[in-house]
């Protein structure tokens, strides 16, 4: 696999080395001040001393020690090209067109900590296993209907990745850019309909995530009660519509949410003070959320 | 053929277009001719002519037999003079007046002619309220209540109560009733009510009732004590609204009569509060500067370069002023806005900070921190004119005082400056304040200073940073720290990392600010009800000012901070030593000594408050005070003593819709007002306040009143005076008549003529003697004669400009320009309170405080580590839930830790902040009800009411982000419920088996807005609640609509309203005995409480919600909304809008 690197990138990394260190400044001196008196082809020269001292200094090592932990991308990549980017934001890599090469934006201070460096690639460089990985089954497709869906839906399917991702790293014990509080916290925000523990258990289950595919992660991102899974008790907030818009037995305002009664028997105090207000109400006539819990609140239950 | 002339007409231009034909010449003749040809050869036209009688309508409608000018005097600020055009004895249009160049001044300076034109689209449809079909039409008397009063006013046991409907008001019969009989029965009441809670038995009955002892020892045996009146933002109509107050002071008179004591010991009610009530005050102002609030006129915002909203909608809310920071823009000014949402004013600004909601403190202190740590500050504005340079001690966290360290130290002698001379500062409170003492760095040695030592008074080089040993008088070493260097400590928990965490403000914007406020002069910071409507308002009050006090941006053209809530500007006719009692002399006429010569000037006027003022939030609160059971002290009481409030036994409120805009309005109808034995509306039209009263009393318009009213206000420097152009529609009175005829009742129902004395003037129709009076005695309007002004001396008939200091009005420009001291007890503006309360609550740094609700972290927790931060908590568990104990319990923790802590209602559930900004189209409830504004009002308004669930020709909304509905199951336009507390709201003791929560519980349209943030929804507060028989009409009517039947009262939802969300919360800060600030309407000081100035400010946006789904919003409550179905709308929007929005409808040439 060909890498390839923006001439700026270059530069920023072996000046930002050579900053502070004498010896290496100069050494970075001697090469380039020669130039200077170049005339013609002087930025191509420029790249070449910089690509020289780059490997020399082992900043070419670094990377190739990343990517060996990716055999698969070998296989399957003719290149891999890194271009400069001034923000953290902009950070990442991604496929090409015709899904031969990568493209990787990264800011050159990250060469200058190695191990942060190994984390961070590590990362993208997964992101990138899965796009080819077929069992995944990676797809770039309009998920929204409108530049806002579209935004929120992208945004919480790329904190779910993320931390899919992670988790699997760290089984594998790999050391992982983010800790696994920093993307339960990514998590919370993402997803700020659930409740503390609907987000703990959800981002849990992510984390420990296996074989789960592009199509899973997008149905989570767009429906936010399948984070909590298939054979979760999904509480009613998140509840598809029961009865939708009919009304509620106690209140009669039309209900599209509903209480959970299904752990409540005859015999639980609730059940019993519904019934000293509604002497005719059975188990099964249900229950609006609203009402629910003010009898929850009554019990001191809620 | 007949030959008739239009024949022969025609014969003869056949003729000529023959001969036309040949000749040539005569073409454009016969053309011309031709034109005139009938289309129809008809003897009797009118039979066959299409009729164009509708042009003269068009036309007629500029033709008009007279104009007036009237003023618009809404609680928006603005007091517009409109001009309205009558034909026929009526109103038929209204327009701006565009007359404000011509007004002047006793000097001759005139206003600048940027001001025009001036009137929104509320004063042109002004006329549309006035002839609508809401308006009261006659005095009206609830049917329970007149039997009751008929029985003999039998004491209100709880059986009573439901005999007479104390508990069902809303289900009762309004009766129609003449003047005098309502006056009769309302004097008859007063007597009887006073009567019965007087003494000792009144004080038992009401001990019985269950009211704590402090309410029944502050009435000191005054059973009017239980009298609560409110003249609805009195300064919208000085005489009318503000009178009420005076009448207030006549029941010292009814209390002499009962209690049989004189004038030392006679007491009137208690005058209600407008302006906190409301929570429009920037509560954190009189701990900065001393001062009630600081505003400007707003033509100065045209001086500021950086002009800052913080939660403030210049746009929607200073409609006729808002080009003033619009045309900044061409000023080369910088515009930004802080807001979470990004709004109107977002869209003007160069940059818009998002933020979460209520942590603008922690903004603002991390941009503090920021230009400390860069040394961005003016040292000597500093030094000047702001408490850094002040030593504090660590050890008891006051401020040290010249007397802690000097042995037998003597106040020093300012007895001949500004403080005694021009602020009014007593003795007393000289000997209460002290001096206080600065590390002088020319001699290394603390120095005294006094108050008016600031500026360039102040001759010493104080120090602002290091730490030093003082020896104390009682022998104790003890370390003190100029205010500045405490802040270094304080500050270390803001660092721009934890400000951003706590803010969600990106780091780059807040650095951005940071640098802006440092570099850029002059600064103005607005803030509003974005602000002040939460719980913690004081604190993000007071850190506005913390970047402007380093970088010296107060008190001059286009700077300070400055708040934007409500015309409550008393202090306009504020009366001083030297020139009178101003505007007191109205309100506060001594009733026993009142001055009954028409020609007495206004300084021989003798004032005395018989009566107190109050906040309504007590009442608003359960009627009780803020007394909570704490583990660590047992009962204790945090409302101060000045702030106390008595039973509301009366309450008598005019030109407000006091119950309609009560936070938790409907605990109010349903568990707090059958205590109240007498409820009085004094209104224009119709109102849910109205259904719920005792009384009904109609007053007059602004444009038929038949008298002189007054105004001014708190953002323009204009007097306006003016009474109305069109006859009473109705059996309504001018406000102030109505006043004075319950007044002239009382006195003869008790024969007692003082009552009749004290509205001598307004009873034999010469009100002018009283105006006149409070312009001489007011500093504002000193020189000016009545006559003068309605002769249209300065310009405009019945206007002129109020001679303020500077044109435009600056805050503060005298402290600043000549050296006076601001109104602080150190006369320097203030970054830190040693107040014992603001000790005890750890408030006395300005700290980013989380609210007692809407937060998704512990409630009220207090973000630091500071050391010298040293809150109570009372031993308050984390767990503790109830309301109160969530307002009083002081945890610290740093941000680190806070974070970490959990909200329980957020774990349940209710996880949306829920805004209410006041609306673009109403001004609060006023023009609820105005058809034209209800249809420009929300995305549901539909004149022809197509679908027939709408309560009116419009409807209230709610705005949500569109994924955050969608997350919900949520379609634009579906009918949604929203939801608080169930512990509290929407009442206590609500359950699904009673009907009145049924009208309690909010149901309103939800619009998709993706301006608004995930967690964030926004309801315009104030609409026209929902009301039991306004529910019970849309349940049954056959058009469906939410119009009253017997009253004629007009819902704008169907179900609940915004106050079904809302709560009172007694916010400590405000309820201290001991903050020193400037009284609010007179050049003076005071301690502790006074209402609209340091008192409780309500905070309707302190809740969370949670938000379901009620019905489809599609016709017949199926399917979606059909305006969402258009591929038009945001989160919905089809290929073509898509293409659209990317500006893919456009070719450019070239390009493929």
């Amino acid at each position: 696999m060909r890498i390839a690197y923006d001439p700026k990138l270059l530069e920023e990394v072996v000046f930002g080395e050579a900053r502070g260190n004498p010896a290496l400044m100069d050494e970075y001196r001697r090469a380039v001040e020669p130039l200077y008196e170049q005339s013609g082809e002087r930025e191509a020269a420029y790249a070449r001393v910089h690509l020289g001292l780059f490997e020399k200094w082992g900043f070419g090592d670094r990377l190739r020690d990343a990517l060996r932990e990716f055999p698969e991308l070998e296989e399957k990549l003719q290149t891999i090209s890194l271009f400069r980017t001034a923000s953290i934001k902009d950070e990442r890599a991604d496929l090409t067109g015709d899904v031969k090469g990568v493209g990787l934006r990264i800011m050159p201070s990250r060469f200058l900590d190695p191990h942060g460096m190994k984390r961070f690639l590590r990362h993208e460089l997964t992101h990138i296993s899965d796009m080819l990985d077929e069992g995944f089954g990676y797809r770039n497709e309009r998920v929204g209907r409108s530049p806002g869906e579209e935004y929120s839906i992208i945004s919480r399917y790329g904190v779910l990745w993320d931390i899919y991702i992670d988790g699997r790293l760290t089984r594998l014990g790999r050391e992982t850019e983010r800790g696994k509080m920093e993307r339960l916290q990514e998590f919370s925000l993402a997803f700020p309909i659930l409740s503390h523990t609907q987000k703990l258990s959800g981002a849990e289950r992510i984390w420990g995530g296996v074989g789960l595919t592009h199509d899973d992660l997008l149905s989570m991102a767009k429906e936010p009660a399948k984070v909590l899974g298939a054979g979760a008790e999904v509480p009613p907030e998140l509840k598809g519509v029961r009865i939708p818009g009919s009304p509620c037995p106690l209140c009669r305002f039309p209900a599209h949410d509903w209480g959970d009664l299904s752990d409540r028997g005859d015999g639980d105090r609730l059940m019993g003070l519904i019934r000293e207000d509604f002497p005719q109400w059975q188990h099964d006539d249900g229950i609006c959320w609203r009402c629910l819990e003010l009898y929850d609140l009554k019990v001191g239950v809620w | 053929m007949k030959v008739t002339r239009r024949g022969f007409i025609k014969a003869g231009v056949g003729a000529g277009v023959g001969a036309a034909a040949a000749a040539g010449l005569i073409g454009q003749q016969a053309l011309r001719l031709r034109a005139l040809e009938p289309a129809l050869e008809v003897a009797n036209p009118l039979e066959y002519y299409p009729d164009r009688s509708w042009e003269e309508v068009y036309q007629d409608q500029y033709q008009y037999d007279s104009s007036f000018t009237w003023v618009c005097s809404p609680n928006d600020t603005h007091s517009c003079r409109v001009r309205s055009f009558v034909r026929n004895g009526v109103v038929i249009r209204s327009e701006q007046n565009y007359d404000v160049h011509r007004y002047a001044d006793l000097y001759g300076n005139k206003a600048t002619t940027a001001w025009n034109p001036r009137m929104c689209p509320k004063g042109y449809t002004m006329h549309r309220r006035l002839y609508g079909p809401y308006r009261l039409k006659y005095p009206m008397i609830r049917q329970g209540w007149k039997q009751w009063a008929d029985d003999g006013f039998p004491e209100l046991t709880p059986e009573n109560k439901t005999k007479y409907k104390f508990d069902a008001r809303g289900q009762d019969e309004l009766l129609k009733v003449s003047w005098d009989d309502a006056n009769t029965y309302i004097a008859r009441a007063m007597v009887n009510i006073a009567t019965r809670y007087s003494g000792d038995e009144g004080a038992r009955r009401l001990k019985d009732q269950g009211y704590p002892q402090e309410m029944i020892d502050d009435m000191k045996g005054a059973g009017t004590r239980t009298f609560k009146f409110r003249g609805g933002m009195g300064l919208l109509g000085v005489f009318g609204k503000y009178g009420i107050y005076r009448l207030n002071s006549c029941m010292a008179f009814l209390d002499s009569r009962i209690r049989g004591v004189g004038p030392d010991k006679a007491l009137g009610g208690r005058n209600w509060a407008n302006y906190t009530w409301h929570g429009d005050q920037a509560p954190g102002h009189p701990w900065v500067h001393g001062l009630q609030t600081s505003d400007c006129d707003f033509n100065d915002l045209r001086f500021s370069k950086l002009i800052i909203m913080d939660g403030k909608n210049l746009v929607e809310n200073k409609m006729p002023e808002s080009h003033f920071f619009i045309e900044c823009m061409e000023r080369g000014a910088k515009i930004v806005v802080i807001a979470p949402e990004y709004g109107p004013a977002s869209t003007k600004a160069d940059y818009w900070l998002p933020i979460r909601p209520q942590t603008d403190t922690a903004l603002f202190l991390g941009i503090t921190r920021i230009m400390m740590d860069g040394k961005l500050y003016d040292p000597d504005f500093v030094k000047q004119f702001t408490d850094f340079p002040l030593l504090v001690r660590t050890d008891n966290l006051r401020r040290l005082r010249a007397a802690d360290i000097f042995p037998n130290y003597q106040n020093a002698d300012i007895s001949q400056g500004p403080s005694f001379k021009i602020q009014g500062l007593t003795p007393e409170q000289r000997e209460i304040i002290g001096d206080f003492v600065v590390w002088d760095t020319a001699t290394n040695t603390p120095r005294a200073i006094t108050r008016d030592e600031v500026g360039r008074k102040m001759v010493r080089d104080p120090a602002l940073e290091g730490r030093y040993n003082v020896r104390t008088v009682d022998g104790k070493t003890v370390e003190v720290m100029p205010l500045f260097e405490m802040y270094k400590i304080h500050l270390k928990d803001y660092d721009l990392d934890t400000v951003t965490q706590i803010t969600r403000t990106p780091k780059e914007l807040i650095e951005r600010l940071a640098h802006d406020i440092a570099t850029i002069k002059p600064v103005g910071i607005h803030q509003g009800e974005g602000i002040n409507h939460w719980f913690h308002a004081t604190e993000m009050n007071r850190a506005s000012y913390l970047p402007l006090m380093l970088t010296g941006n107060i008190g001059k053209p286009g700077a300070g901070s400055h708040t934007w809530a409500g015309n409550y500007k008393a202090a306009n006719f504020q009366g001083s030593a030297w020139t009178g009692p101003g505007f007191a002399g109205w309100v506060k006429e001594d009733p026993f000594n009142p001055n009954l010569d028409p020609d007495a000037h206004g300084r021989d006027v003798k004032v005395k408050a018989y009566c107190k003022g109050e906040e309504p939030a007590y009442w608003n609160h359960g009627d009780i005070p803020l007394i909570v059971d704490t583990p660590k002290y047992g009962r204790k009481v945090f409302t101060g003593e000045t702030h106390m409030p008595t039973p509301s036994k009366i309450i008598f409120f005019n030109n407000v819709n006091l119950l309609n805009n009560a936070k938790w309005a409907y605990e109010m109808l349903k568990n707090v007002n059958p205590k109240v034995e007498m409820i009085i509306s004094v209104d224009i039209q119709m109102t849910a306040s109205v259904e719920y009263a005792d009384f009904a009393l109609p007053a007059n318009t602004w444009m038929e009143f038949e008298g002189l009213e007054v105004t001014s206000s708190c953002s323009n420097p204009f007097l306006q005076i003016w009474k109305g152009g069109v006859k009473p529609l109705y059996d309504s009175r001018d406000d102030i008549v109505v006043l004075a005829g319950i007044a002239a009742k009382l006195g003869e129902i008790l024969e007692d003529n003082r009552f009749l004395d004290m509205w001598k003037f307004v009873l034999e129709g010469r009100r002018e003697i009283y105006m006149q009076r409070m312009l001489e005695t007011s500093t504002t309007t000193i020189g000016y004669k009545l006559d003068d002004i309605m002769a249209g001396k300065y310009g405009e008939p019945g206007a002129a400009l109020m001679l303020y200091r500077t044109y435009p009005r600056i805050a503060f420009w005298e402290q600043v320009h000549e050296d006076i001291p601001f109104y602080t007890d150190h006369g320097r503006l203030q970054a830190y309170s040693d107040l014992p309360e603001a000790i005890e609550y750890g408030e006395n740094f300005i700290v980013h405080r989380e609210g007692p609700e809407a937060t998704p972290y512990l409630p009220n927790v207090i973000v630091s580590s500071n050391p010298y931060i040293r809150p109570d908590d009372y031993g308050i568990s984390w767990e503790a839930t109830h309301w109160d104990e969530r307002t009083v319990r002081n945890v610290k923790l740093p941000w680190d830790e806070a974070k970490n802590t959990k909200n329980f209602l957020w774990e349940k559930g209710y996880n949306f902040y829920c805004v209410t900004p006041k609306t673009r189209h109403r001004v609060h409830s006023q023009w609820s009800d105005t058809d034209w504004n209800l249809i420009w009002d929300s995305n549901f308004g539909d004149p022809y009411r197509m679908d027939k669930r709408s309560p009116g020709v419009g409807e209230h909304q709610l705005h949500m982000n569109p994924q955050a509905a969608k997350d919900l199951g949520i379609n634009d336009g579906d009918y949604v419920y929203v939801d608080a507390n169930p512990a509290d709201r929407p009442y206590l003791g609500w359950k699904p088996s009673d009907p009145f929560y049924k009208v309690a519980r909010c149901m309103l349209r939800m619009k998709y807005n993706p301006a608004y943030p995930y967690s964030f929804i926004m309801m315009k507060h104030a609409p026209f609640i929902a009301t039991e028989r306004s529910v019970k009409a849309h349940e049954t009517r056959p058009d469906g609509r939410a119009l009253s039947e017997g009253t004629g009262y007009q819902a704008n939802l169907r179900y609940g309203s915004q106050q079904s969300l809302t709560r009172n919360w007694h916010m400590p800060m405000h309820q201290t005995d001991t903050l020193f600030h400037k009284k609010k309407a007179y050049m003076g000081f005071l301690f502790g409480g006074e209402s609209d100035n340091h008192a409780i400010n309500t905070v309707p946006k302190e809740t969370l919600v949670k938000v379901t789904k009620a019905e489809d919003g599609g016709m017949g409550a199926t399917g979606i909304w059909a305006p969402a179905t258009t591929g038009s709308t945001p989160a919905a929007e089809d290929e073509f809008t898509l293409r659209y929005m990317a500006g893919g409808l456009i070719r450019v040439e070239g390009e493929s």
